[in-house]
């Protein structure tokens, strides 16, 4: 009798102690797999509603046409992964990326160590709108439909004299494009401080 | 923020929103600037902007002048016309105050020229 009491005492700590363990492994991984992918869709539940769409591999390329030619710095707004920025940077582009969402800006910190290019990128949380874009020479944005005309506002009064933009997806409102690479959705156009809120300067030269 | 501009901008971004312009405004620091005048932009912009709504926001802010409110069918051959119609659309800012949706009454605060547009958690349309 005294035996048996004493297997059964044995037995009740080991199962609790595994259960306990298996509940912590449980748990921990939901809490993981949670706090990675909340920041994903919390752009559409909170404030700022920009959804994370990738650049295609041609929407890359137009970009990467427009940019031909031109030095100095670089921001895309909005810049997910980071594929945009890693890209200018190996074309020789000091290029800076604004993401909301954390887990992209380490991804793509991670991918810029990858591909030999971090001295050459930044990559910081801020709310695009307050970010000053005069800073840059170069900025590239990828828009979603409404914001297009707060943004060209943003844009007429802090672009520089030798500051380009490049848009794709979606055109500014009420500026006329300087040039144009591509078609449908992958069409990316481009605009200097004076296409916005006017003619390009290819029409007034004519 | 351009009149030209506040005559793009709508609240229908919002969910259930659907008679979401034009926006209203209430400003308390507007700029006049002076800005290149080219008068194939204007005549294009024209054809774009909502005309009754470009003349009803101007006037709410005092800055109508003597625009006509409605549109001559030859405007684009009209100088005097154009230039009245680039003072309004391109040389009338609104720097500081809000917009106010016409259907909820919802504000979206306009701060150094651009209008803050971005929506809250429960705004958001599908």
């Amino acid at each position: 009798m005294g035996l048996q009491e004493e297997n059964v005492e044995k037995k009740v700590p080991k199962t609790t102690r595994r259960g306990a363990v298996i509940l912590g492994i449980f748990g921990g991984t939901f809490a993981a797999v949670y706090a990675v992918t909340v920041p994903f869709f919390l752009p559409a539940l909170r404030k700022i509603c920009l959804p994370y769409v990738p650049a295609t591999d041609q929407q890359i390329t137009n970009v990467m046409r427009m940019l031909k030619g031109r030095s100095g710095s670089l921001i895309d707004l909005g810049s997910g992964d980071g594929r945009i920025v890693l890209e200018a940077a190996k074309k020789g582009f000091k290029s800076s990326g604004v993401e909301l969402n954390p887990w992209l800006v380490w991804f793509s910190r991670i991918q810029a160590r990858r591909h030999g290019v971090h001295t050459q990128t930044t990559f910081f949380r801020k709310d695009l709108f307050k970010v000053n874009l005069s800073e840059y020479q170069n900025i590239v944005v990828f828009g979603v439909d409404s914001l297009m005309p707060p943004l060209e506002e943003k844009l007429y009064r802090e672009l520089g004299d030798d500051g380009q933009v490049i848009v794709c997806r979606f055109p500014l409102t009420n500026s006329t494009p300087v040039d144009e690479v591509g078609s449908g959705v992958d069409t990316v156009w481009l605009y200097d401080k004076q296409s916005l809120f006017s003619t390009s300067e290819k029409d007034r030269k004519q | 923020m351009k009149l030209l501009t506040h005559n793009m901008l709508t609240s229908n971004i919002i969910k259930g929103v659907t008679k979401g312009f034009p926006l209203q405004i209430a400003a308390t620091d507007i700029k006049v600037t002076e800005v290149d005048f080219n008068p194939d932009f204007i005549s294009r912009m024209i054809s774009k902007v909502e005309w009754p709504a470009l003349c009803e926001a101007a006037e709410s802010i005092g800055h109508l002048g003597d625009l006509p409110k409605e549109l001559d069918p030859d405007y684009e051959k009209n100088e005097e016309f154009l230039k009245k119609a680039h003072h309004v659309l391109l040389e009338v800012e609104i720097k500081e105050g809000e917009l106010i949706c016409p259907e909820t009454g919802r504000k979206f605060p306009v701060t150094n020229g651009i209008p803050n547009m971005l929506l809250n958690e429960d705004e958001v349309g599908k």
